[in-house]
């Protein structure tokens, strides 16, 4: 049937073939074997006892979160330890079956309350009833409870398991014996647990966690079994020692330390440095695969959240060897481990001095923004927003962090929000800087840029008349005929009506443009608005919808010349001043420099050149002698902002609010104007006039800045013997 | 049935060590599982114990059918499992970042397991009428073949350690069908070439401060070996193109390897080789798995902690302790003599595979023979030694005691074979 092709050889040589195979494996067997006695016999003991109720268990050791310093090396966050509350649900035991349950209840006779038949008969015929336990009655282990969970239990019809009669009856004639109850508890190991756990009361009679807390609690922590999970945070030492008194009678429960971010500088940053939370069910998952862990606090906005993956560092993790109780013995040095590797530190742009001067001074019901940034590099020196919020609130216990969180989101006064980079405001008059340098770089298309020196043909006697509409100028006498410079110290609405007319939204739009009004400007931290610049397209999609009386007419233009218009974040604001100063456009950037977590030195943030805004010198000094003659000249709007030993330029803004009767204030300032070293941005809803509420506040960056900061005297230095007649040296 | 059995032709004393092995290993799933915490290894014992009394169904099924038969329709069956590779690469399901499952009416079939039958199979048929020898490459082409399509399909899943079954497979095959020891190992260097120069790789991974002196000494073990095959090509006087293929292959293999390892191989490939050369560096993932693992043996002592009195898997902290951690399931609670009882059943099971190749004249049922009893050593061997803690781990399961559903009826199918095969006596 089989052919000669298919015969194998001789049998010799088969034998000694078959012999080498066998041979081969038998080695790898002995290999084997010698393993194995080593892990069971020799090594045996040791395993045994490290075996016992899991004592080995890998530990994660945190790595320590970076900090943050100012400028200056004020630290900024730091980290402080603090003990918590954790669970870890595989640890607890086991609830037994409702079965074994109900048997071992005895009456005060002592006899059993079910009988065995009649259990058997319901379990043997409901396959569900077998997997059930007590554990989803909830603790209160009372008779009545009892008998109305048993009544409640029905299969997947409806039809009760235990008959009700049948209950009546065991129910009335007999009294389930207390002892019986409270094994009854013990063996429902979870809600045991809890019980014990509401009962741990401080000296105070303060409790630890309430029950609704604890439910939530433990419903998160029973969702991943296999991990802890925290029940209580930030317990006081009182707490800790209580707890580690009783911890053999919380089995799967333990404290351990961990540390909590503090914020020196709470509520003067917050906004800037944002803080840590729990991870969101959404980011979670890349979270977890960058070997996070679910319980990890994650940074929440602004540096904390931009620089997360400098300051958070690697964690390392080693074997500890655990009692039966949980409670730590030691770390088995024989299994490998894994040290951690701290977090870098960073050194913000930030001067929280000065960021502290400016949001101390601002009245906490003026809701409004600051921003100080060198023009030079784009460092943002201060980004307040006000009114704050406390970051240290984050790291405060859950209960007391939820209450003000809650106050926090529901105050109209919006105190989470950064209004320095989410906060939309019309910049006003503080537009017209723009307006301007569009009219003396660019003027219209036919005859080209309009001297600065030139009048305007309408003088201004309080109001221009356009189609059959007339248009305010803000001061009701008018300021007569004037040019530019005087146009931006008067902050006159009729010159800038007219440069607007000439010139049309395309050519103004493009200036504000390279200054980078349109779009976020790209500063290192998340949530930045983008800007509106209006114009006949942007005017149409946004107004459009509501009806042809909304569709652009060139009457648009007045409003648009003159800054009403817009809305701009006053970190935008604040790149008005920024571009006007050398012409060149920074990112602004709150990171300076990175070290390790020692504070050895790792790199600087080199200044980042958004572009060289394409204008003439000439254009930006005229633009720049109207912002001296805002500060020094007689009828200038920011006289009080001027400095008497160098030149500041300013430019006041009240922009129109349709919600309040006091118009919004905003100053921008630039100094020394010639060779500009700071920019300020201030922006403050429904107080009254630019010049008159905002200013004040950017003289009290100058009189820091240039009284109080190295860098600030040096300049001071170099301009000695200045006199206030000219801008420039 | 009967008449095979009166004939004395069914290896009666193997059937019994496989039925004895997989009641074990029911009894051994249920421990694993009963006390699991999470509810997601609900039914694993009742399914185990479907799949087990539908192995012994398919063994006896096997057992009654001609060895000829199944050298009539091999080819059949080898492309089949070709089929149900390349389904898996289009409409797989994935798990663990690999693409190994085909889901067939309620159960999910791991075609990667059928393609180790088909491959053996396919190779016994192709190397019963001819003989292989290195020297003669030609010889090699066709088996170089049937083993290569698969090989690549696997790896690409990926599935490591699927792929090197087929390599521990062919390997005796080639062995019986005429290779010679010295061939074998020509044949291999390449590959110990790949792992000895993986060395520096390996040695310089998350190394900061991993100096020249460093570099030249890692490299050392890959040169030795260069010198070991030079003069082996000096004293053994292969022909003169394989040495030159040979020295290229190994070359170039290094560079190969380099590639690889930068740009193609998975973070989770690195980790298990990694945890495989230097525990040191991942404690957590694979390293836990394996600490773990040593534990839960290690506690069984001497005679074992009993059956359910394990306290290791109870809480769940081994992780697939039903599937590639059974065995030290089986040493927490049966211990060093429950340990060494099960090895020498998968020795007597091998033994009397290879052995039974004495009095067979058939080749066909020869390779069967040689190549079944391979891939149960290969797959005890590699399975043991990692939850021991000296390989990686590759997903290997145990045969005969891991649960896995496409998994027990390949070992059936496999059983089958060697039962089959060493009753074909009758045929001359």
């Amino acid at each position: 049937m089989i052919g000669k092709e298919f015969i194998d050889g001789t049998s010799l040589d088969r034998t000694t073939r078959s012999k080498i195979l066998i041979y081969f494996v038998s080695f790898l067997f002995v290999i084997l074997i010698i393993r194995i006695a080593i892990i069971q016999l020799v090594d045996g003991e040791i395993n045994l006892k490290r075996s016992i109720n899991n004592r080995v268990t890998l530990e994660t050791v945190k790595a320590e979160r970076g900090l943050i310093y100012d400028r200056e090396g004020r630290v900024l966050a730091r980290n402080r330890p603090s003990y918590s509350l954790f669970i870890h649900p595989a640890q607890v035991p086991k609830a037994k079956p409702l079965k074994h349950q109900l048997l071992s209840l005895v009456d005060t006779a002592g006899e059993r309350v079910f009988e065995h038949s009649f259990i058997d008969s319901i379990f043997k015929a409901e396959k569900e009833l077998r997997k059930m336990s007590l554990g989803s009655l909830h603790f209160d282990f009372s008779e009545t409870n009892l008998f109305s969970y048993l009544l409640n239990l029905t299969d997947k019809q409806g039809t009760p398991f235990f008959d009700l009669s049948y209950m009546d009856s065991v129910f009335a004639k007999r009294v389930i014996a207390d002892s019986t109850i409270c094994k009854l508890a013990k063996d429902n190991s979870l809600p045991y647990l809890k019980d014990k756990i509401l009962k741990i009361y401080n000296s105070e009679g303060k409790c630890l966690v309430d029950t609704s807390t604890l439910d939530n609690r433990l419903s998160l922590a029973y969702k991943s079994k296999g991990t802890k999970s925290r029940l209580a945070e930030d317990i006081s030492i009182e707490f800790v020692s209580i707890i580690q008194e009783r911890i053999g009678e919380l089995d799967g429960v333990f404290i351990e330390m961990e540390p909590r971010r503090e914020y020196p500088y709470g509520e003067h940053l917050f906004h800037a440095l944002g803080y840590l939370g729990d991870m969101d069910s959404s980011e979670a998952d890349i979270f977890l695969e960058k070997k996070y862990e679910r319980s990890d606090k994650v940074g929440k906005q602004g540096v904390e959240k931009q620089y997360e993956h400098l300051l958070r560092g690697v964690d390392g993790c080693r074997y500890v060897e655990k009692n039966v109780r949980g409670r730590k013995l030691g770390v088995i040095d024989e299994y490998p481990s894994v040290l951690p590797e701290a977090g870098h530190n960073i050194y913000l742009t930030i001067d929280a001095e000065l960021q502290k001067r400016i949001s101390d001074e601002i009245p906490d019901s003026v809701k409004g923004a600051v921003v100080v940034i060198n023009p030079k590099n784009g460092e943002v020196l201060a980004l307040v927003s006000n009114p704050s919020f406390d970051a240290n609130i984050f790291s405060s216990a859950r209960d007391e962090r939820g209450k003000e969180w809650v106050k926090a989101q529901n105050d109209p006064l919006r105190p989470l929000v950064n209004k320095a980079i989410k906060g939309k405001y019309e910049p006003g008059s503080t537009f017209k800087l723009i307006t301007g340098l569009a009219a003396v770089d660019s003027g219209d298309s036919e005859t080209g840029p309009i001297p600065a020196t030139d009048f305007m043909p309408v003088a201004c006697n309080g109001t221009f008349h356009f189609g059959n509409t007339s248009y305010d100028c803000w001061r009701s006498r008018g300021h007569g005929s004037v040019d530019l410079y005087d146009a931006i110290k008067s902050s006159c609405n009729v010159y800038f009506y007219q440069v607007g007319l000439r010139m049309g939204y395309q050519t103004i739009n493009h200036y504000a443009e390279l200054f980078n009004l349109k779009t976020p400007t790209g500063i290192d931290i998340s949530g930045e608005s983008d800007g509106y610049l209006s114009g006949r397209e942007a005017h149409n999609v946004k107004h459009g919808h509501r009806g042809a009386g909304w569709k652009w007419t060139r009457g648009l233009m007045m409003n648009l010349s003159i800054g009403q218009s817009q809305s701009l974040t006053p970190l935008q604001i604040a790149m008005i001043p920024t571009g006007l100063a050398t012409g060149d456009l920074y990112k602004p950037h709150l990171l300076m420099e990175e070290r390790t977590g020692d504070n050895t030195f790792i790199k600087r943030m080199e200044p980042q050149l958004i572009h060289k805004i394409p204008m003439k010198a000439s254009s930006r000094d005229a633009v720049k002698e109207g912002m001296f003659r805002v500060c020094y000249d007689k009828g200038g709007t920011g006289s009080h902002t001027k400095l008497d030993y160098l030149p500041v330029g300013g430019k006041s803004g009240s922009s129109e609010n349709p919600h309040g009767d006091l118009t919004h204030a905003l100053f921008v300032t630039l100094a020394p104007l010639d060779d500009p070293e700071i920019a300020i941005s201030v922006v403050l809803e429904n107080v009254g006039h630019g010049g008159a509420e905002a200013a004040p506040y950017s003289k009290i960056v100058l009189d820091y800045f240039f009284e109080e900061t190295r860098r600030g005297k040096q300049i001071v230095e170099k301009y000695k013997g200045w006199t206030e007649e000219r801008w420039h040296q | 049935m009967k008449k095979l059995f009166m004939k004395g032709k069914f290896d009666m004393m193997i059937f019994l060590i496989v039925v004895a092995l997989w009641v074990l290993g029911n009894f051994l799933v249920y421990s694993a599982t009963i006390n699991d915490l999470t509810g997601d290894l609900e039914n694993t014992f009742e399914k185990q114990l479907l799949w087990t009394g539908v192995g012994v169904v398919l063994i006896l099924l096997i057992v009654s059918i001609p060895t000829r038969f199944y050298y009539k329709i091999t080819p059949w069956l080898y492309y089949v499992s070709l089929g149900m590779l390349t389904l898996v690469m289009f409409g797989g399901e994935s798990a663990k970042g690999s693409n190994r499952w085909l889901p067939i009416g309620g159960f999910r079939l791991q075609p990667s397991e059928f393609a180790k039958i088909g491959l053996l199979i396919m190779l016994a048929r192709y190397l019963s009428k001819r003989s292989v020898s290195l020297y003669s490459i030609r010889t090699l082409l066709m088996p170089g073949l049937i083993i290569l399509i698969p090989f690549a399909m696997v790896l690409k899943q990926p599935d490591l350690g699927t792929a090197l079954v087929f390599v521990a497979i062919s390997l005796p095959m080639f062995y019986w069908a005429g290779m010679k020891k010295r061939e074998i190992f020509f044949l291999i260097s390449p590959g110990i070439s790949v792992i000895l120069s993986s060395i520096p790789l390996i040695a310089s991974f998350g190394v900061e401060d991993f100096s020249v002196m460093d570099k030249v000494r890692s490299w050392i073990p890959w040169l030795v070996f260069m010198v070991i095959l030079v003069q082996m090509f000096r004293l053994l006087k292969p022909p003169k193109f394989l040495i030159i293929t040979l020295l290229i292959v190994s070359v170039l293999t290094v560079v190969l390897s380099n590639i690889v390892w930068t740009k193609g191989l998975k973070d989770y490939q690195k980790d298990r080789v990694i945890s495989f050369i230097n525990p040191q560096a991942d404690p957590r993932g694979n390293g836990y798995q394996v600490i773990q693992s040593m534990i839960t043996m290690g506690s069984g002592q001497v005679t074992g902690k009993g059956y359910l009195e394990g306290t290791q898997v109870n809480l769940s902290y081994l992780p697939e302790q039903h599937t590639d951690f059974i065995y030290s399931v089986l040493g927490e609670q049966f211990g060093f003599v429950g340990s060494m009882i099960v090895l020498g059943l998968y020795l007597i099971i091998i033994v009397r595979a290879i052995l039974a190749t004495h009095n067979i004249r058939n080749r066909f049922a020869n390779l069967l023979l040689v190549g079944a009893s391979s891939m149960l050593a290969f797959h005890i061997f590699v399975n043991i030694a990692m939850v021991a803690g000296m390989m990686p781990v590759t997903g290997l399961p145990l045969p005969l005691l891991s649960y896995g559903g496409s998994f027990t009826l390949t070992i059936s199918i496999l059983i089958g074979i060697i039962l089959n095969a060493k009753g074909d006596t009758e045929n001359y």
